[in-house]
């Protein structure tokens, strides 16, 4: 099951449609919006923004707003890092970038804080958990 | 089901439309995904007798099953189709990162039919497929147009798979490329991309790919990547070329563990074994007729391992590679960066020349790069152009005033631009050897080392039999990665199948010779362990660690849920090996493939490693059809489970 929409408590106010990466929340301004399962990808950013909780999780739950300063980043362990990419495509942002040439073993990976959105997908997929999700600050 | 999207996309370029298809379970039980499943849809699709470069032959882009469920070295994206250069089943694979996008964007497979009128490149991004004109990209380069395509799309990083110059001018031995650089270079596959106009497919998404059981897949992927990051100090360079140079003169062989190429590879990527190779009888010299005095004391100079090494800026790892074999490189005399050239090409255009000159390769090695070009084919075309000068079958006048004298790099760029675009004496070499010595009347005189048409790559069957085996059994001619005696060994599959023979620490030389039937059962067992790791998009570099370090069954299981024995994977595989071969029994005249007899010792050498060594087909080539319970003489697989596993697919095509 894929997160979804409570008409009753969705006020349309755009954010989880504006925010969503895979364009899976169609709905127009003031009016209830919808997530289509085929698309939506479960990485959670519209529970997190959502002000009025319209928005239930894959669990059934009802998601909390969290300011954009609370979200996690992930960090990596350069040590344990493989530079094997798998986590660059997994990103559903963007938000890492290959930083070539900072040395001749490993790439490192940057990460666009503005794009991120904190989902974690990057941390499931490190086959070696050389990622941990941490607090901005 | 876990660890596929359960449908493949149609591209239809004559009428511009696009459509999903839905692919059942069942069909992924028989033949994974990747090469598998295009191996049923080619067979289904392409009309027998068709025109490799005409309306009705289909170019497949299809990404492994393993390809994004957390195991390593399993990125590789397949291209297959049928080939314009030896008529048969044709694929090619590659590394790079088109193999994520592809399932990313909800698919396991994109099939492109019909031609286009006009240059058009394809735009994928999730379900929403878009044909989009590309005349502004059409007579680019491969890595100009990815700039360009990745540029206009940003923020978004798409994969890139395009064709250079080479496959717009259809040349038979032209690749696709992706990441810059990273090419599926064999069968002439990027021509069948040039004759349907598509210079390009773009491809980006975000839906996530999930394992059954994904804590299985870390866990041994973590266990897998100790092996991998086990890298004690090693020898230097230069010292590479002894150790070839005891393996030749030793009349026993030690049987290779893969653990010591891993090594190799991690430390200086695939350019480790040029002077091994050398040293050792592995790699072609003079077109397939020097040995290694010829080029020796040069090369071992000229292409220390070291030397490619200094100018490596960074290392270049594919998608889901810990070992990072490739790298991102400077230019020896001149500003820019370029991939790493690999051991292929520095020995088609090192050895296989008498070519000394290491800043020549770089160049030309990136301007194949961008002009989408195979650089075995290319380079053995060129040697195969060298030796007809040498011999007076061509002269100046007809070269255009090209001195193709053994040695001369100067007048390489501008050869290979020539062939690039089919333009004066190039126009010659672009198709092949082959199609090249059939302009010249098929002159006794003249040796284009090939099989059926396709260049053998650089690794010589005189000193590892199983090369010549595999390039003239399996149901695409010439390649190198298919099998071997060597490939055998590393694979080390009797510590996880007992029914396969054991191969000795030490043993003599001369029982790789012998048809005997180990040697059959290896050859049997590469190729349907190789083709089952082209259904799973696996990397042989991978498979090379040995399959009790490289847990390529157990991942499959944990990936899929499904409780197979390493013997029912070695069924899938042996699946997929049939299902090319019936393609070519619809396709091809014969099942079994001609090689150039130079390459498999017809005459003899007189010297060096490969001295007096022949290698005998007539006898392991119907064992080998034996073994598979095929017809032997012809190759015609006969009690066809390929059949029923075709039938899978019509019938969920009946009920869509």
């Amino acid at each position: 099951m894929t997160y979804q929409i409570l008409p009753t408590n969705c006020n349309g106010c755009t954010a989880c449609a504006n925010i969503c990466p895979a364009e899976a929340i169609t709905g127009h301004n003031k009016q209830v919006h919808t997530i289509d399962p085929e698309r939506c990808i479960s990485c959670g950013v519209c529970g997190k923004v959502c002000r009025s909780e319209a928005i239930i999780d894959c669990e059934g739950e009802v998601c909390s707003l969290l300011l954009k300063k609370e979200w996690k980043i992930p960090s990596w362990n350069q040590t344990q890092c493989t530079s094997c990419n798998i986590c660059l495509y997994a990103c559903p942002v963007n938000a890492i970038e290959q930083n070539l040439y900072q040395n001749t073993n490993h790439f490192n990976y940057l990460l666009n804080i503005k794009r991120c959105i904190g989902c974690g997908f990057c941390c499931q997929v490190c086959p070696i958990d050389a990622i941990i999700m941490t607090p901005k600050i | 089901m876990h660890a596929v999207t359960g449908k493949i996309l149609w591209v239809d370029l004559s009428n511009k439309t696009s459509y999903e298809e839905k692919i059942p379970e069942e069909l992924y039980k028989n033949v994974l995904s990747g090469l598998g499943l295009a191996a049923v849809i080619l067979n289904k699709h392409i009309p027998p007798n068709s025109d490799p470069l005409g309306e009705d032959n289909i170019l497949a882009f299809v990404s492994g099953l393993l390809t994004g469920t957390g195991s390593f070295l399993t990125g590789r994206w397949i291209v297959a189709a049928k080939s314009p250069l030896t008529n048969t089943w044709g694929d090619a694979n590659c590394g790079g990162n088109l193999a994520p996008a592809i399932k990313q964007a909800g698919y396991d497979g994109i099939f492109i039919k019909g031609t286009s009128s006009h240059p058009v490149y394809i735009y994928i991004k999730n379900d929403q497929v878009m044909i989009l004109p590309a005349e502004e990209y059409w007579g680019i380069d491969a890595i100009e147009t990815e700039n360009a395509l990745i540029k206009k799309y940003q923020p978004q990083q798409p994969s890139v798979a395009v064709i250079g110059q080479a496959g717009e001018n259809l040349s038979l031995i032209s690749g696709i490329v992706n990441d810059r650089g990273r090419m599926a270079a064999r069968s002439g596959l990027g021509a069948v991309m040039g004759s349907k106009k598509l210079k390009a497919i773009v491809i980006t998404g975000n839906k996530k790919i999930a394992a059954h059981s994904p804590e299985k897949m870390k866990k041994l992927s973590h266990q897998f990547n100790r092996y991998i990051q086990f890298q004690p100090p090693f020898l230097p360079g230069f010292m590479t070329g002894f150790l070839g140079m005891i393996m030749r003169i030793l009349p026993f062989q030690m049987a290779i563990d893969g653990m010591l190429y891993k090594i190799l590879l991690k430390k200086w990527g695939t350019v480790s074994m040029n002077i091994t190779s050398l040293e050792q009888g592995d790699a072609p010299v003079k077109n397939w007729d020097g040995y290694h005095g010829d080029f020796r004391s040069k090369q071992n100079i000229k292409y220390n391992p070291d030397r490619f090494q200094k100018l490596e800026i960074n290392k270049y790892h594919c998608y889901s590679c810990p070992l990072g074999c490739g790298g991102i490189s400077k230019f020896p005399n001149r500003d820019g960066e370029t991939h790493k050239p690999e051991y292929e090409t520095v020995t088609a255009f090192g050895s296989l020349l008498l070519n000394e000159d290491i800043s020549s390769i770089y160049e030309i090695n990136d301007i194949l790069n961008r002009a989408g070009m195979d650089s075995i084919s290319a380079g053995a075309s060129i040697a195969y152009a060298y030796e007809c000068f040498e011999k007076g079958i061509l002269s100046l006048e007809e070269t255009g005033g090209l001195n193709l004298t053994w040695g001369n790099s100067q007048i390489l760029p501008e050869l290979i631009h020539q062939m690039v675009h089919r333009e004066k004496f190039g126009a010659f070499l672009t198709d092949g050897a082959k199609i090249a010595a059939q302009k010249l009347g098929n002159s006794k005189m003249s040796n284009p080392v090939h099989a059926s048409g396709q260049e053998l790559a650089m690794h010589d069957p005189r000193n590892d039999p199983g090369f010549a085996i595999h390039a003239v059994v399996e149901a695409t001619p010439g390649r190198h990665t298919l099998g071997s005696n060597l490939y055998y060994e590393m694979f080390s599959l009797w510590k996880k199948l007992n029914s396969y023979p054991k191969i000795s620490r030490f043993y003599h030389k001369n029982k790789k010779y012998q048809s005997s039937r180990e040697n059959v059962l290896a050859a049997v067992a590469n190729s349907k362990f190789i083709s089952l790791l082209n259904g799973a998009g696996a990397c042989l570099f991978g498979a090379f660690i040995g399959v009790h370090r490289f847990p390529i069954f157990e991942w499959l299981n944990a990936a899929t849920g499904w409780q197979n024995t390493p013997e029912d994977y070695m069924q899938i595989g042996y699946n997929i090996h049939e299902l090319k071969q019936v393609f070519n029994q619809k396709h091809s005249e014969s099942l079994i493939h001609s090689i150039t007899p130079r390459a498999i010792g017809l005459p003899p050498q007189k010297k060096g490693a490969n001295q007096n060594r022949k290698v005998n087909l007539n006898e392991i080539v119907p064992a080998y059809f034996q073994e598979l319970g095929w017809n032997e003489k012809t190759g015609q697989p006969t009690d066809q489970i390929s059949n029923r596993i075709i039938s899978i697919y019509v019938e969920s095509q009946d009920n869509q």
